[in-house]
Parts: structure tokens; C-alpha cells; sequence
């Protein structure tokens, strides 16, 4: 399905209010055109022998008939328009939402936040821009075309000639108009957005542009980008106004005229219809200013569904499995089986992981330790599916993770993240965001295992408290610890722990340990820490580096045989002498 | 909500009009003669525009009154017809008018297009200079400044309020062009038969009560309705950057009901707002029938009564919509024209914030050896609260200091305060017996090397971030400071290397692989002084200390001020400076300093022991119950 039939699904969608617009339309138009033959009327009855004031009244009262029918025609269209527009735009939002939400985490860490926002604000908003009054005008336009062209045929048909002889010079300019703006409206809304990413970038880098006295850089960047906006903007604005009312039109509305006097004097129109033949050219003047805009917002609109459609339709979630299985908490046993993984759907040139096998008894705490880049995050993620394996697989129970169904998989694994992510809610919402109808015992247990339930008091509205921009700002170890209680109100059977070393007091770092050892009991969980005490009583540690599992074992065992990891110990205290080399 | 705030702010205003013209003057003076092109041509289109209905008018007596003599050349003017009383056929007589017409309109078409294309020109390139200016001297801004404004709002202002500055500039030529038409038509009228215009002119209060009433409904629920949609961003906003949090708790299915709810108030609203705004042009159409009917009407009985001709009552016809129109735009083009006058506002506030941290008149550039010296240095962000008291130290080129202290004691503020950051509030800072204030900002800035605990990159390859700070570094010094900070490993493991593309704020990196980012890219502008503030708080202990390892050759002969809370890191430097509340309480080596049992031996306790050996075992007791 391309843009176009996605966008032209939703239209259709809304059958109601289409058929409302539609039909109003008609009706407006209509009267629309109808006005100018009762006008021409009063000018015939005025200039006849037999003209009174009586007739002219009765012609008179139809004029404010027809008006009156027309403004609650156009009321009544406009509205269903705007509604129609705003439906629409309420329905793709939410389709867009929906997907930017299943989106597979390499999706997201790949994407600018920034980009995805434009699509849900500005594209979505030309989108309703084309609709109302986009769609409007157009059918306006075609309809007040044909009615009052049919009109004036009927007054006068040679006029078809003079009319049939334009019509194809017009055609040509609008589709000429329609080709030369496409490219130009995209480089618009692209240098947009570009310089909409480089100008929030250079705000929140300040600090860095000012440390590395790079002003002039990032002036002169902005100069070239603000450049090519004006450039384009102007070029825009240009095209718009040399196809301004299209010289044709205004010459055929002149020219008709012209005819319309002709045939007055041959004594083959009416002078009252003259003046019908006047005011229907007036009510031609509007279409061409419609068709216009109504094109260049055709542009922009369909250019922006394009861009949302687009953004929709990359295939980057990782897929259900046609069958997919609901997995019961047993054992808890994780295996991985010669699972190999690289970023960028294989194609990148690093593996990230390669052949790791690795079996892990249900209940235990697995701790993996490893230099930057070794692999630890992506195993996690890996086990999370956030991404699928390249090669091999990923066993829980025996049941290949693949055939579980997503959102019971991670149902079942709890996270913890390296860099916490707290939404801008109460306390309160944040704890309970995983188990949103959690009583409020529960949530209080789960903090106070946490560690939490302390500070969290120490606010004046306690749980209530907002959190982020609008609220309290809390402190990494704060941050950490809700994430935690977050964490363990859900009960997850496999708890992943990515902990990031911060620089606390000794007092905090007990509680961080006591809260990650209650969230360790009774079931299996995997840390990524830097805290040798937490490592240190791990039931199985392993050692990635560079992807490769170089080692695993306790403690002991390793503390004997595997030289990365003495190293993390040497500098605190005396080791017993290695017992094996380490292979490779 | 912060929308809803925008909204009404921009109906609030600081500044006068007549201030606000003198300073977009400025802007408008360099293009005077684009200037005069556009009033000639507006003026001269109002002009033109009223004129077909004469054209018309003046046609159609000539045909509906056929004994009268004919005139033999182009008369525009409605009043003063049939000068010349000779007889010529029919259609000598009309066909002037008609080419009158002709000539009128294509006239018209090009007066349009050239003021479209001058205007857009114009405008286009006066945006383009305010947004620059508007950039250049936020570049110029005091840190203080972005500490106290969101992002949201200063690009708001770049981008949004430009935009609807240049708005108000087309506005702003119609707007003109429409009050110059009302008089002219509202003139002519009389001229022609004031009876009538009576009828057309009873139908401006009407207008004014719906223009007014409309608008003000307007104003309201399109305030409303902002509001609402400025909800829904920032909840998909919030959506899209916990991402991996609603993932990680199957949340999407609750995020979307709740995102259901808060779309669908800004449909509500939306249809409110629609019900206002599409309101108005229709009744202003049942106003121009009832002028129709009435100007029917009464011109017909006055026709009977021999008081107008019918070609009168046709150019009152004609003339209806040209008095009304007019009239329902310079209504509801004043809205706009306010709204851009607020936007200037808020563009210009950038320009006008003050700016304390400036290049002095006659600013000292040298190369520093790096002795620094604080004496009596005191500071406050905020009046009243001082961050920093009495600190006087002195520091020898060369010389390595440990910075360590609670959590808000003033470590990180030194290092502010060094970059220029922030001017302190009293006493004086100088390196190499130069006041920092008397250092051209380029040269001292250059020369100090900062890495923070608050990393932020660039998007772009991780090699551009490196090279940030020293664009014209060859591959062979990016790779040393690579291997200094121990980043080669890392970096390897990247899809593409070096070459890897970041997403916004380095996203696609771990903190700390981010933190080693930063690292590496102030190594590499090689710094006289460096200051390393909680540089490796996200690195893990053995990587921290390999770096601390390759540091230690670089260091010495460089002076280096680190903010640490590892042990090893401070146990390495020469001297540790202890502050508490703002103040520096000791000063001294590791081993006096234990000695002394003082400030130092008590953060030793909190912050530093559990680094150590015996806290490992002494912990081991929460995992073993």
C-alpha cells in the first residue's frame, strides 16, 4: 500500500462527515451560481416595459433565499470539513503513535526523537491544513467551475468555444505549477527540520560550544542553513506568485466580457443577462485563487503523509512468531545456543557477539562483567528481544524465545536501566507504571524493599510528589531506586539489572546494595555492575570481552584463573596467585 | 500548558508599538527601494481593483440607454461620462470599456505577481537576518541565560515566531491595500448616490459585531485547543523517549489509552474552535445578502421614483462585497498583525537579554603556562545564596589538584568559574597573574580543557566528535587520545568504526562509552589546564584506572584540577583541597589529611572506603541474610 491509498483509507473512513461536506457543497455552490441569474433578472425586469416594483420584489425575496441557503450551506460544509480534517488527523496521530510504540528498540536508538515529533506535529498539522481547507477548495472550485461555466453556456454557448479553446493552456500551467513545486515543497520541509535539529542541538550543547570556543562554527553552520531556507522559501514564494490566478483565467474572464458586450449589441443576450454573465465571471475569480493554494497545500499535505507513511511502514520491529506461544513460569532456565548478533540487521561489519553459549539455572544470579563495548548491554537486549539473535538462539525452559509471544516475554523480565527513564508523573504513577491498578500497600512494600520509601517520605507530598521538569529533580541513586520498587512490583520471573557505577556515599551505596539484593531472591537475574560486592556473590560471573565469552564461574574459580577479572580486584586487595593461565 | 501560557503572553506586551516599528525598521531601511516598489504597487492595485465595476457600469448604461451620445475615447471615470455628444454606432461606444476591462485585469494579475514575488523577497530575506542576528548573540549569551529558559521556548523563538513574523509582514501589505479600498469605494458611493450607500454602509456595524464577537471566540478556543495539542506532544514526546521503559513493562497497550484520552480532548476542542472559526465567514455572507436584497429593494423604488438609473444600482451591487470584504479583513487582519508585533517581542528579547560575559576593551591573548590563583573568590547564581566563599588558592603550572567535597559543596562551580562560565561575584581569579577577565575569551577558553560529568555530544560520526575541538587533528593524534582513554576497544566494537554515526546527544553509546567520547575530545586540544570534573564517574573501575594510568605521562606538565569521588584518582594527585559549604576547609596529601581526622577522613568514611577491599566483605552481609 503506498501513501496515497493510506491516505485516501482514512479519508474514506469518515464516510458521514464526507458525505455532509459533499452534499453542502453542492447545495452552496449551487446558490452560489444561482445568485447572478436572479440578479440579471431584476436588470431585465428593470429595463422592461412591464417591470414593477412588485416583480422585482418577488425576485428580491428569492436573492435572500438563496442567501440565507447558502451561509448555512457553506456553515454547514465548512464545519463538516474542519471536523472531517481534525478526525482525521486525530485517527493518523493515533495510528502513528500505536507504531512508533512497537517500533523495535534498534528503531528508536536510530532515530532522532526530533524527527519522529516533526512527523507527529508539523506533518500531521499540513496534512489537516490540505484536508480543511485544502479539499474544500478544490471541490469548490471544480463545482463553482462547472455550474457557472454551465451557466454561462447556457446564456451564451458560443462562449463554450472561447472556454474549450483556454481550458487545455490552463491545465498545462496548474500541472506545470504542480511539478515545479513538488521537489521545492520537499526541500522545504526537510531544511526545516534540519535546522530545527542543528538549532535545538546548539542550545542544549552550549556548554560544550562555549568550553571549545566553537561560536563562529556553529554561526557560520546556522548561516548556510538559515541560507538555504531563505533560498527555498524565496523560490516558493516566487513560483506561487508568477502562477498567481494563472494568466489565462484572467484573461478569459476579461475576454468573456468582451464577447458578452458583443453579443449584447448583435442583440443575442439580454442585457440583465449581461449582467448575469458579470457576476458568474466575478464567482470565477475565487476558483482560480482556490485551485492555487488548494494545490500547493496538496503539496505539502500529501507530501507530509508521505513522510509519516513512510516512517510507519519501516519494518524494523522485530516480528511475532505466526504462533506464538504463552510461556508459565517454571525453572526459569535460560540457555543461549551459538548466538552470534551485529548491529545494523547483520550487515555491520563487527559482530557484537559472537558464539555464545552460555546455560543458566533458573533462581541464579548471573553477573557479567566486561570493558566497554564487550557485548554486555547487547546480551541483555538480546534476552529481552529488543533484537533478534543474527545466528543461533535463545532458550527459556526450552521454549526458543522466538515462539513466545512478545508481550509475555517481557511480561516475565524485569528491567532496571542503566540510564533510568522516569516519566514526568507522580512518584506514585512512576512505581506503579508496570502494574497501573497496584494498591497502595503494594506500592509502599515494594519501595520500602527498595530503599525508597525512605527519601520518598522525606518529599512534602510524598508519594504524590511530580517528578522532572515541572517537579522535584532527584538524584542518580534516588532515580535508581524507584526504577527498583518499579521493578519489583511487577514480580518479573527474570530481573535484568543494568547498574551503572555512580558516585555516592557509603550510606546510599548500602541501601543501593540491600535493595538489589532483595530484588536478587527468588528469582534468576542478570547484573551488569560495577560493584565488586554484588559481583562477588554472583552464583555464576561471566567475562565478555569483545564479544567473546572468555570465561564463566564463581568467584573463586575466577578469582584464580581469569586475569580481566582479578584485575578488577588486584587494586583493592591481595590475591592468591593464578592457579591456570588464561586461554588465548 | 506551557502552550495556553505562549498564548495569552502574546496578547501581553513589554515593549510599545511605536518602539517595536522604529526596530523592525531597521530591517526593513536596507531595502528601500524593494520598499517603495511594494506601497506603489499596493496603492496602485487598490486603485485598479475598484475599478472594473466602473468599467462595467459605465458599459451598461451605455447599452441600456441607447439615445444618449456616446463617447469616443476611454473614460475611467464613472461620474463624468459622455463628454463627446456625437453619435457613433453601439459598438464604438462599449468596446473601450470592455478593453478597459481586459487591459484592468491583466494589469491587476501583474501587479500581483510582481508584489508577491518582491514581498517574498523581501520578507523572506528580513527573516532570514533576524533569525541570524537572533543566533549570533544567543551564541554570545551567558550560561546563566539557558540555565534559566527551556530549550523549547528559545527555539520557539528562532523558528515559530520568525515565522509568524514574516505572516505579519504579507499581512501587514494587504492590510494597507484593504484600508486604502474602504475609503476609496466608501467615497465613491457617495459621490454616486448616497441614498444607496446609506444601505451598504448599515451593514458595517453588523460586520464590526460579528468581526469582534467571532474573534473573540476565536481567541479563546483556539487557546484551548493549543493547550490540548501541546498535551499531546508532550505526551508522545515523553512516549517516544521512555520507549525502552514501556517496552520493558508491556506497557504500550495502557500508553496508547491513555494517549487515546488526551487526542481525543483536542479533537473536542478542535471542533469548538472549528464551530467559532468557521462561523464567521458565512454570517458575513447572510450580512452581504441582506445588503443584496436591501440595495435591490431600495434602488428599485428609487429607480421607480426616478432618483437612480439601474447602471447605479448594479455598481452598488458591485461595489457591496468591495466595501465588506475590506472591511471583515482589516477586522481580523489586526489579530494577526498583533500577534506579530507579540512575536517580534519575543524574538527581540533574545537580542536584549544582557550579556555580562563579554570581551574586555583591550583583551590580553598569550600562551599560559598554567598558574592559577583565586583570591578571595566569592559567588553566588542567585542573590543571596552563595555557592563559593573567601577561596584563595594558589596553583603552580604543572601542579595536579584534587577537588573533593559533599554533594553541592562548590567543586563543580570552580570549574566554572575558570572556563568564564559565569563572572565570579566577588574577588578575582588569574592565571599566570592575569585576571581572567582581562583574557580575550577565545584565547582562555582554547587553553582550558573541561571535561564534565554532564557529556554531551554531537550527532554526527564519533570521529567529528573527537575531532570537535580540533577539526584539523590528523588520524594519528585522534588515535593517541583514543588510547589514552582506553577507547580503542570500544570503538571497534562499533558497526562502522570510527565513522559510526551518533544519533542526537550521542545516543548509541553507553554513558560511559560517551564519557570516553568526551574525554578523548578535549585531550585532543591538547589544554594548558584541564579540568576533569567527575570525567570518569560512568567508566568502570579497572577502565578508570588504565585511563588514570596513560593520564598520569600526559599531566606533567600540565596544570590539572580533578573532581573525583574514586580513591585512586585522588590519592594520585598532589594536592587535595577540601571544600565544604562553599569554603575550602583542608588541604593537603592523602596521609596528612587522614592524619588530621577532619573533613577528609569523614568523607574518606562515606564516600571512599566502600572502594576499598574491606567494604567489599563488610557489605557481603546484605547478601548473605
Amino acid at each position: 500500500m503506498g501513501y496515497k491509498r493510506w491516505f485516501l483509507k482514512h479519508l474514506l473512513k469518515e464516510k458521514l462527515l464526507s458525505t455532509i461536506l459533499l452534499v453542502f457543497l453542492l447545495v452552496f455552490i449551487g446558490t452560489v451560481s444561482i445568485t447572478p441569474l436572479f440578479i440579471g433578472n431584476i436588470f431585465n425586469e428593470l429595463a422592461s416595459e412591464s417591470g414593477s416594483f412588485k416583480s422585482i420584489m418577488s425576485i428580491a425575496l428569492f436573492i435572500a433565499g438563496a442567501g440565507v441557503i447558502r451561509a448555512v450551506a457553506d456553515f454547514t460544509q465548512s464545519y463538516a470539513n474542519e471536523v472531517l480534517a481534525h478526525k482525521i488527523t486525530k485517527n493518523v496521530t493515533e495510528e502513528f503513535y500505536e507504531d512508533m510504540l512497537e517500533k523495535s528498540q534498534e528503531f528508536h536508538d536510530r532515530i532522532r526523537i526530533g524527527d519522529i515529533m516533526a512527523r507527529a506535529t508539523y506533518d500531521t498539522r499540513q496534512m489537516n491544513i490540505f484536508i480543511s481547507p485544502g479539499i474544500k477548495f478544490l471541490f469548490e472550485a471544480a463545482f463553482t467551475l462547472l455550474f457557472s461555466v454551465s451557466l454561462m453556456i447556457w446564456i451564451s454557448p458560443k462562449l463554450t468555444l472561447l472556454l474549450v479553446a483556454a481550458l487545455p493552456f490552463y491545465i498545462i500551467a496548474m500541472y506545470e505549477y504542480n511539478k515545479k513545486l513538488r521537489p521545492i515543497s520537499k526541500a522545504q520541509m526537510e531544511q526545516n527540520s534540519l535546522l530545527n535539529a542543528r538549532l535545538q542541538e546548539s542550545v542544549t550543547g552550549i556548554r560544550v560550544i562555549r568550553a571549545f570556543v566553537k561560536e563562529e562554527k556553529e554561526i557560520n553552520e546556522f548561516d548556510d542553513e538559515t541560507d538555504k531556507l531563505r533560498d527555498i522559501n524565496t523560490r516558493r514564494g516566487i513560483l506561487s506568485a508568477r502562477y498567481y490566478g494563472v494568466v489565462v483565467t484572467v484573461l478569459i474572464i476579461a475576454f468573456s466580457f468582451l464577447w458578452g458586450l458583443y453579443e449584447v449589441i448583435n442583440g443575442d443576450l439580454s442585457l440583465g443577462y449581461l449582467i448575469t454573465y458579470v457576476f458568474l465571471m466575478m464567482t470565477l475569480m475565487m476558483p482560480t485563487w482556490q485551485i492555487g493554494w488548494g494545490i500547493t497545500q496538496f503539496q505539502i499535505g500529501m507530501a507530509a503523509a508521505k513522510r509519516i507513511f513512510e516512517m510507519k511502514e519501516r519494518e524494523e520491529y522485530v516480528p511475532e512468531s505466526s504462533s506464538p506461544i504463552e510461556w508459565q513460569s517454571k525453572q526459569g532456565t535460560i540457555s543461549f545456543m551459538n548466538v552470534s548478533f551485529s548491529y545494523n540487521g547483520g550487515s555491520s561489519r563487527k559482530k557484537a557477539l559472537s558464539n555464545i553459549n552460555l546455560e543458566v539455572p533458573g533462581g541464579s544470579t548471573v553477573a557479567i562483567i566486561g570493558n566497554p563495548g564487550s557485548g554486555k548491554s547487547t546480551l541483555i537486549k538480546l534476552l529481552m528481544r529488543l533484537y533478534d539473535p543474527t545466528q543461533g538462539s535463545i532458550f527459556i525452559d526450552g521454549v526458543n524465545i522466538k515462539d513466545i509471544l512478545l508481550s509475555n516475554l517481557r511480561d516475565h523480565i524485569g528491567v532496571i536501566e542503566q540510564e533510568v527513564f522516569l516519566f514526568s508523573k507522580s512518584i506514585r504513577d512512576n512505581i506503579a507504571y508496570g502494574k497501573p491498578n497496584a494498591t497502595k500497600e503494594e506500592i509502599e512494600e515494594a519501595s520500602e524493599l527498595a530503599q525508597a520509601h525512605e527519601f520518598i517520605m522525606g518529599f512534602e507530598k510524598g508519594y504524590d510528589t511530580i517528578i522532572g521538569e515541572r517537579g522535584v529533580t532527584l538524584s542518580g541513586g534516588q532515580k535508581q531506586r524507584i526504577a527498583i520498587a518499579r521493578a519489583l512490583l511487577v514480580d518479573p520471573s527474570f530481573l535484568i539489572l543494568d547498574d551503572a557505577s555512580s558516585a555516592i556515599d557509603a550510606e546510599t551505596e548500602r541501601k543501593i546494595q540491600t535493595a538489589i539484593a532483595n530484588v536478587l531472591k527468588n528469582r534468576t537475574t542478570f547484573i551488569i555492575t560495577h560493584r565488586l560486592a554484588t559481583i562477588k556473590h554472583a552464583d555464576l560471573i561471566i567475562v565478555l570481552r569483545n564479544g567473546l565469552l572468555k570465561d564463566s564461574g564463581s568467584h573463586d574459580e575466577l578469582i584464580l584463573r581469569n586475569i580481566d577479572y582479578r584485575r578488577l580486584f588486584e587494586r583493592f586487595s591481595e590475591l592468591p596467585p593464578m592457579t591456570t593461565m588464561e586461554e588465548n | 500548558m506551557s502552550e495556553e501560557d505562549e498564548f495569552k503572553k502574546s496578547y501581553d506586551r513589554q515593549y510599545g508599538d511605536i518602539e517595536l516599528l522604529k526596530r523592525f525598521w531597521r530591517y526593513l531601511k536596507v531595502y528601500k527601494k524593494y520598499l517603495l516598489f511594494i506601497i506603489v504597487g499596493i496603492l496602485a492595485t487598490a486603485v485598479v481593483t475598484i475599478l472594473p465595476p466602473a468599467m462595467v457600469q459605465s458599459a451598461f448604461e451605455a447599452l441600456a440607454d441607447r439615445t444618449k451620445p456616446f463617447p469616443q475615447a476611454i473614460d475611467f471615470m464613472p461620474t463624468s461620462l459622455f463628454l463627446w455628444k456625437f453619435q457613433i454606432n453601439l459598438w464604438r461606444a462599449v468596446y473601450p470599456y470592455a478593453i478597459g476591462y481586459v487591459l484592468l485585469s491583466l494589469f491587476l494579475w501583474l501587479a500581483q505577481v510582481l508584489l508577491g514575488i518582491v514581498v517574498t523577497i523581501v520578507s523572506q530575506r528580513i527573516i532570514k537576518r533576524i533569525q541570524m542576528e537572533t543566533y549570533e548573540s544567543l551564541q554570545e549569551h551567558d550560561l546563566m541565560y539557558f540555565d534559566t529558559q527551556s530549550t523549547g521556548q528559545i527555539m520557539s523563538r528562532i523558528t515559530n515566531d520568525s515565522q509568524e513574523l514574516n505572516d505579519m509582514i504579507n499581512v501587514v501589505s494587504q492590510f494597507v491595500a484593504n484600508f486604502f479600498i474602504l475609503f476609496a469605494v466608501l467615497i465613491w458611493m457617495f459621490v454616486v448616490n448616497w441614498r444607496l450607500t446609506f444601505i451598504t454602509l448599515g451593514m458595517a456595524p453588523f460586520v464590526f459585531i460579528v468581526a469582534f464577537f467571532f474573534r473573540r471566540i476565536t481567541r479563546l478556543t483556539t487557546g484551548k485547543w493549543r493547550a490540548a495539542i501541546g498535551e499531546v506532544n508532550a505526551s508522545f514526546q515523553e512516549s517516544v523517549a521512555g520507549i525502552s521503559v514501556a517496552k520493558a513493562f508491556g506497557r504500550e497497550k495502557k500508553s496508547k489509552e491513555e494517549f487515546e484520552v488526551i487526542n481525543q480532548a483536542t479533537f473536542y476542542h478542535a471542533k469548538k474552535r472549528a464551530f467559532a472559526v468557521m462561523g464567521i465567514w458565512p454570517l458575513m455572507d447572510g450580512i452581504s445578502t441582506i445588503g443584496v436584497f436591501g440595495i435591490t429593494l431600495y434602488g428599485s423604488w428609487l429607480f421607480f421614483g426616478g432618483l437612480a438609473s439601474s447602471d447605479v444600482i448594479l455598481l452598488f451591487l458591485l461595489l457591496l462585497n468591495r466595501f465588506l470584504y475590506p472591511l471583515v479583513r482589516v477586522a481580523s487582519q489586526f489579530s494577526v498583525i498583533q500577534s506579530g508585533f507579540a512575536a517580534m517581542e519575543r524574538i527581540f528579547s533574545i537580542a536584549d537579554a544582557k550579556k555580562e560575559i563579554t570581551n574586555p576593551a583591550n583583551p590580553v591573548s598569550k600562551e599560559l603556562h598554567g598558574q592559577i590563583t583565586f583570591e578571595d573568590v566569592y559567588h553566588q547564581y542567585v542573590q543571596g545564596e552563595l555557592v563559593l566563599k573567601d577561596i584563595n588558592l594558589k596553583i603552580q603550572p604543572g601542579e595536579s589538584i584534587a577537588v573533593v567535597g559533599h554533594t553541592g559543596a562548590g567543586k563543580t562551580t570552580i570549574a566554572s568559574l575558570l572556563m568564564r562560565f559565569y563572572d565570579i561575584s566577588k574577588g578575582s581569579i588569574k592565571i599566570d597573574n592575569v585576571d581572567i577577565r582581562e583574557y580575550d575569551l577565545h584565547n582562555l577558553r582554547s587553553q582550558i580543557g573541561l571535561v564534565s560529568q554532564d557529556v554531551f555530544l554531537f550527532s554526527g560520526t564519533v570521529l567529528d566528535n573527537i575531532r570537535y575541538g580540533n577539526p584539523q587533528a590528523s588520524l594519528s593524534e585522534v588515535q593517541k587520545v583514543i588510547d589514552i582513554v582506553s577507547a580503542q576497544e570500544f570503538i571497534d566494537a562499533l558497526p562502522d568504526g570510527l565513522e559510526t554515526e551518533l544519533g542526537e546527544r550521542g545516543k548509541g553509546l553507553s554513558s560511559g562509552q560517551r564519557q570516553m567520547v568526551s574525554f578523548a575530545r578535549t585531550l585532543l586540544t591538547d589544554p594548558k589546564i584541564l579540568i576533569l570534573d567527575e570525567a570518569t564517574a560512568a567508566v568502570d573501575a579497572y577502565t578508570e584506572w588504565k585511563i588514570q594510568e596513560a593520564l598520569d605521562k600526559l599531566l606533567a606538565d600540565r596544570t590539572s584540577i580533578v573532581i573525583a569521588h574514586r580513591l585512586t584518582t585522588i590519592k594520585n594527585a598532589d594536592r587535595i583541597i577540601v571544600l565544604d559549604q562553599g569554603k575550602i576547609v583542608e588541604e593537603g596529601d592523602h596521609e596528612s589529611l587522614m592524619k588530621d581526622k577532619g573533613l577528609y577522613s569523614e568523607l574518606y568514611e562515606t564516600y571512599f572506603k566502600h572502594q576499598s577491599a574491606e567494604w567489599i566483605s563488610e557489605i557481603s552481609d546484605v547478601f548473605t541474610d
